[in-house]
C-alpha cells in the first residue's frame, strides 16, 4: 500500500499556498498573445479543423464540454487551440448531447485551450481503445498535461497526420502511441515519468515528491481528506473512524482507495477558483486521474493500482486476500429515511402547485422514496411527464388533452375490423404477442389476479395502443414488466399510457432489435465493475463473463424481476430521481455484485452457474442496504465512473436522428 | 461444453421455440416438478440443470432456457453453442409457433453443431381441442430433419420427463464430452485429466479407439485411457494443424451410429 502518498495529496492548504506562490509553468495566460505568440490577426492558416472534440469535466456523465479543436499554421510556428462550444438556445449540441448547458461562462473559458504553441508540447499519447472513443492526451515541456481530448466524431489519426507534416514527431521507441515532439535530448522516462501523479504534484508544489512522501499526514488529516471528497454523514464518518485502522475497513478495497485519492484531486480541482486554475492548470490533475482510469495496467508504477496488485499476487507476493474485503458489508451511504409523507409533499408546493425546488424534492425521494399514496402524484413528476414547473391547472389541463390523444390512439387500433385484420399480420401478431404475456404479468399480485381481471386486459389495451403510439418499437417481451406497477399505482388507463411512455422514451433503446441499448448499458457495467471492484473484475475476465450478460434482466427490466411489487416501486422512484446519477440503477449492479463477490469468486463461478446464481437471487436482495452501498459507490467512483458510461447510454435520452428512434426492421414484430 | 467424471456426463441442452410455447413450463416440470398456468415470461435466459441416471452412468442436464420473442433472436447463438442437445418447442394449438419451430430447425442446421441431438416436442398437447398442428404433419417433418419427436404436456406432465430421456439416452456418449470445444479445449482437457504433458500426433487415434469399443456403454474406462495415453506419450508437440485434424477424427469416430 501506499497511503503515505495518498495522504499527500490532503494537504490542501500546502497546496493552495504554493499556488499563490506561482509555481508550477502556465500557459493559460491571460492573454494569449503574450504567452504563446499567437496572433490572430496575422495571416494564419486553419491546417486541421475538427468538430466535436469532447473533454469530460465533471462526475455526471451528462457533464461533457465538446468543442473545436485546431491546428493553426502561422508563419513557421504551429499552434494548437480547442474552443468549447457556445450552448445552442435549446441546451443540446449537435449531437443532441445535453453537454454544454449545464456549464458556465467560466467553465468554459476555465477548460479553453488557448491557442498553444507545438514548440511548448512536449508529447501526444494516444489512447484508441476497442470501445469508446479514442482520445489523446498532450503533455507539455512544464510537464504538466491538458485533460483528455475525446474525439468523438473521430479524427485523432488525421490530427497526428497533419502534426507530423508540420512539425518534428518522433514515436516513442517505448511505446508506440506516445508521439514526442520537440524532445529529442531527454528520452521517454521524462516524458513518462511527469505523467505520474506525485512527481506532478512535485512539479505543482515547488518540492520534490521525496519531500512529499516523508510528510506523512496525521490521522485527522485523512479523516479530513474524507470529509472534503465524500457526502459524510456523522455516522458514516463516524463509522470510517471506528474502522480506519482495521485490516477489513472497506476503504482498503484496492479499487476503493485509489478511486478515493482521484476524486479527492479532482474535487479539490474543481474547487479551486478559476485564478489558480489558469496560473496553474490544475485541469491536468484530471488528466492524471482519467488517464489512471483509463489505463492503469501501464502507468503510474507510484501508485498501487488494482491491475497492480493482481500481478503482484500472481507473482506469489503476499497481498490481502480480495476476498476478506468483503467481509464488511459495503453498507456505508446515507441511512434511508422514511418515505416523503402528504405533509412533506404538501410543503414543497406552491399556492399553485409548482414544485418549489425540484432538487429538493429529487434528493428527498432519493434517500426515502414515496408513501404509496403520493406516487400517483409524484411519479407523474419522476417520469417527465408533468412539469415540475407546471401549476395544478395546468396539469389539470394536460390530463383532459393526453386522455382524447390516448383515446384517438386507441381508437385506431380498436377501428381495425375482423376483416381487416385478417389482412394484416403485423397487426394479429403483435396483438398475439401482448395477449400471451399480459396474461401471465404479475398474476400473483391481488390487483391482477383472478380470472377475467379486468385490469389484465388494460394491460393490454394500453400496451397495444403503445405499439401504435410507437409502432417502430412496437412490443416487447419486459414492457409488460414495466407497465404492471405504473398501472397498479395510477389506476386510470390514460395516465398510466403516458407515464409508460415518458419512462420508455428513456428505456425504449434496451429493447433495439440490435440489442445496442443492452449493450451500451453491460459495457458500461463491466468499466464501472473494472474500477469499483478490480479484483472482482479480473475474475470474470478470466472467466469469461465480461459480456456480464448474467445481469441482462436486471437491467432490461429495472430489477422488476428481482424484488417484491413493493420494493420495486420504491426502487423505480429512487432511479427515476436521477439524484446521483442518471445511471444509478448501474451502480446497483454493481453495489449486488460486490455484495456476493466473495460467493461469485469463491466457488469459481462460471458463467451458467453465475446466470442461474444471479437469476436465483430475486427476492432476497435487501433493498435499502443495496441501495445505500450503490450510493456508496457512486459517490466514490465520482466522474471516473460517470466517465465509464459513453453518452447516450440508457436511461440517457436517446440520440435523436432523422432517420427516426427505432429502427425497424421488416421481420420486427 | 460438455465434461465427464468417471460414470458421470455433463451435458449442455438448450430450449428454443417461440414466445408462449412452454419451454420454460416444461423444463420447469422437469426440473422442479411444478407447473404454473401463468409462468411468467423468460427476461434473457435461466439456467437450470437435472441428472438422470442412464444405464450404470449419470447424465448432468444442463439446461439454457431462453426468451421466445423473436426480438432477442441475436442472443440465441449465445445460448444454444456448444450445446449437446436442443428442444425446439412448439404449441400445437399455434401454427405460427410449429412455423417459427422449423426456423430453428434451421437455424441449428445451419449454425449448431452437427452432432447435436435434437428433439422437437409438441407441447400443450392437453388442449386437444384447441390443436391446430396434427401429430402426424410434426412427426413427418422430424422425420425429414432427424429430429426425434413427442407431444408433451407441461401440465399434466405427459411426455415430460420421457423427452428429456430420451435426450440423455441418444447423446453420443463419447463425442458429446467434447461437443463444442474448440480443438486446444480438447487438447487442454486430455492434458489436464490424462496428465499427459507431451504427446506425439499420429498415436493419438489408438486410446480413442479402445474407447470407442465400450460404446454399448456410457461408462467411459478413463483410467484405461489414461494409461494408453501416458504409454503413448512423446517428445513433440502436437502443432494447431496435427490439432484440427484429431479432432476431425474425433468428429467422425463419434458420430451417432444409428
Amino acid at each position: 500500500m501506499h497511503e503515505p502518498e495518498f495522504h499527500d495529496l490532503s494537504d490542501d492548504s500546502d497546496y493552495a499556498a504554493s499556488q499563490q506562490q506561482g509555481l508550477g509553468g502556465s500557459v493559460f495566460g491571460s492573454d494569449p498573445g503574450m504567452t504563446s505568440g499567437f496572433n490572430e490577426r496575422e495571416g494564419s492558416e486553419v491546417v486541421y479543423s475538427k468538430d466535436n472534440v469532447t473533454i469530460h469535466p465533471t462526475q455526471y456523465g451528462s457533464e461533457r464540454i465538446s468543442g473545436r479543436l485546431r491546428l493553426v499554421k502561422q508563419g513557421p510556428s504551429l499552434f494548437m487551440t480547442w474552443v468549447p462550444y457556445k450552448p445552442s438556445p435549446d441546451g443540446a449540441d449537435f449531437l443532441g448531447n445535453n453537454s454544454n448547458s449545464a456549464l458556465s461562462e467560466k467553465d468554459r473559458n476555465l477548460y479553453t485551450i488557448t491557442p498553444v504553441p507545438l514548440s511548448d508540447v512536449r508529447s501526444v499519447r494516444r489512447h484508441t481503445p476497442t470501445l469508446g472513443w479514442q482520445y489523446m492526451i498532450v503533455v507539455l515541456s512544464s510537464g504538466l498535461a491538458f485533460p483528455p481530448l475525446y474525439f468523438y466524431s473521430g479524427g485523432l489519426r488525421e490530427f497526428l497526420a497533419t502534426l507530423k507534416q508540420h512539425v518534428h514527431i518522433v514515436r516513442s521507441a517505448d511505446d508506440a502511441n506516445v508521439f514526442l515532439v520537440n524532445d529529442f535530448q531527454d528520452p521517454l522516462q521524462r516524458s513518462l515519468s511527469s505523467l505520474e501523479l506525485p512527481r506532478a504534484l512535485s512539479v505543482v508544489n515547488g518540492v520534490s515528491s521525496k519531500d512529499l512522501a516523508s510528510s506523512v499526514p496525521s490521522f485527522e488529516n485523512s479523516e479530513r481528506l474524507n470529509g472534503r471528497t465524500y457526502y459524510v454523514n456523522p455516522n458514516t464518518s463516524e463509522y470510517s473512524r471506528r474502522h480506519k485502522h482495521k485490516s477489513h475497513d472497506p476503504a482498503r478495497d484496492i479499487s476503493l482507495q485509489v478511486l478515493e485519492k482521484f476524486s479527492l484531486v479532482t474535487k479539490f480541482a474543481r474547487d479551486t477558483t478559476s485564478h489558480i486554475f489558469r496560473e496553474s492548470q490544475s485541469n491536468s490533475f484530471d488528466s492524471y486521474e482519467r488517464k489512471q482510469q483509463k489505463q492503469s495496467p501501464e502507468l503510474i508504477p507510484a501508485i498501487s493500482t488494482p491491475s497492480e496488485e493482481q500481478s503482484h499476487s500472481n507473482d506469489g507476493v503476499v497481498e490481502p486476500d480480495p476476498l476478506e474485503f468483503d467481509k464488511i458489508n459495503l453498507v456505508w451511504g446515507n441511512p434511508r429515511q422514511p418515505p416523503l409523507s402528504s405533509d412533506e409533499w404538501a410543503a414543497l408546493l406552491d399556492s399553485e402547485g409548482r414544485i418549489m425546488d425540484s432538487n429538493a424534492l429529487r434528493k428527498r425521494i432519493f434517500y426515502g422514496g414515496v408513501e404509496f399514496n403520493l406516487r400517483k402524484e409524484v411519479w407523474k413528476f419522476l417520469l417527465g411527464y408533468h412539469a415540475y414547473e407546471s401549476t395544478d391547472a395546468e396539469r389539470e389541463y394536460l390530463a383532459s388533452i393526453k386522455k382524447s390523444e390516448y383515446e384517438t390512439i386507441k381508437s385506431q387500433w380498436q377501428s381495425i375490423s375482423p376483416a381487416q385484420a385478417k389482412r394484416f399480420t403485423k397487426f394479429r401478431e403483435r396483438k398475439g404477442l401482448i395477449e400471451k404475456d399480459v396474461v401471465r404479468t404479475d398474476r400473483s399480485i391481488s390487483y391482477f389476479d383472478g380470472d377475467d381481471n379486468p385490469k389484465v386486459a388494460l394491460l393490454h389495451d394500453i400496451l397495444l395502443t403503445y405499439s401504435f403510439y410507437n409502432f417502430d418499437l412496437g412490443y416487447c417481451q419486459g414492457m409488460s414488466d414495466l407497465l404492471s406497477p405504473i398501472l397498479f399505482v395510477m389506476e386510470d388507463e390514460s395516465e398510466a399510457f403516458w407515464c409508460f411512455v415518458s419512462l420508455m422514451e428513456r428505456l425504449g433503446p434496451n429493447f433495439n432489435r440490435d440489442q445496442n441499448g443492452m449493450h451500451s448499458q453491460l459495457f458500461a457495467l463491466s468499466k464501472l465493475v473494472e474500477l469499483l471492484d478490480a479484483p472482482l473484475h479480473n475474475y470474470l475476465r478470466q472467466a469469461d463473463c465480461l459480456n456480464y450478460f448474467f445481469c441482462f434482466r436486471w437491467i432490461l427490466i429495472q430489477f422488476k424481476r428481482e424484488f417484491e411489487y413493493e420494493k420495486i416501486m420504491r426502487l423505480w422512484e429512487v432511479l427515476w430521481t436521477h439524484y446521483l446519477s442518471e445511471h444509478f440503477h448501474l451502480y446497483i449492479c454493481v453495489a449486488i455484485l460486490k455484495k456476493y463477490r466473495k460467493k461469485i469468486m469463491g466457488e469459481q463461478m462460471d458463467f451458467d452457474t453465475l446466470l442461474k446464481f444471479i437469476n436465483e437471487l430475486s427476492g432476497r436482495i435487501d433493498l435499502d442496504g443495496i441501495i445505500r452501498d450503490a450510493e456508496a459507490l457512486c459517490i466514490c467512483a465520482g466522474e471516473n465512473g460517470a466517465a465509464c458510461i459513453p453518452p447516450g447510454t440508457p436511461p440517457s435520452m436517446p440520440i435523436e436522428t432523422d432517420t427516426g428512434l427505432y429502427s425497424s426492421q421488416p421481420e420486427d414484430l | 461444453m460438455a465434461t465427464i467424471g468417471n460414470n458421470h456426463l455433463n451435458a449442455k441442452l438448450v430450449l428454443l421455440g417461440d414466445m408462449g410455447a412452454g419451454k420454460s413450463s416444461l423444463v420447469l416440470r422437469f426440473v422442479k416438478g411444478q407447473f404454473l398456468e401463468f409462468q411468467e415470461s423468460t427476461i434473457g435466459a435461466a439456467f437450470f440443470s437435472q441428472t438422470l441416471a442412464v444405464n450404470d452412468a449419470t447424465v448432468k442436464l444442463e439446461i439454457w432456457d431462453t426468451a421466445g420473442q423473436e426480438r432477442y433472436h441475436s442472443l440465441a447463438p449465445m445460448y444454444y453453442r456448444g450445446a449437446a442437445a436442443a428442444i425446439i418447442v412448439y404449441d400445437i394449438t399455434n401454427m405460427d409457433s410449429f412455423e417459427r419451430a422449423k426456423k430453428w430447425v434451421l437455424e441449428l442446421q445451419k449454425q449448431g453443431n452437427p452432432n447435436m441431438v435434437t428433439a422437437l416436442a409438441g407441447n400443450k398437447a392437453d388442449l386437444e381441442d384447441k390443436r391446430k398442428v396434427t401429430a402426424e404433419e410434426a412427426g413427418a417433418y422430424a422425420d425429414e430433419n432427424g429430429l426425434f419427436f413427442m407431444e408433451t404436456s407441461a401440465k399434466t406432465a405427459a411426455n415430460v420427463n420421457d423427452i428429456f430421456y430420451e435426450i440423455a439416452k441418444r447423446l453420443p456418449h463419447f463425442s458429446m464430452l467434447f461437443l463444442g470445444c474448440p480443438p486446444n479445449t480438447l487438447l487442454l482437457y486430455i492434458i489436464n485429466t490424462m496428465q499427459v504433458k507431451e504427446y506425439e500426433a499420429i498415436e493419438w487415434e489408438l486410446p480413442f479407439r479402445s474407447l470407442k469399443q465400450d460404446k454399448g456403454q456410457v461408462r467411459i474406462n478413463l483410467c484405461r485411457a489414461e494409461a494408453e495415453i501416458n504409454a503413448l506419450s512423446k517428445e513433440n508437440k502436437l502443432l494447431d494443424d496435427e490439432n484440427k485434424m484429431l479432432l476431425r477424427w474425433l468428429e467422425r469416430e463419434t458420430a451417432p451410429s444409428d
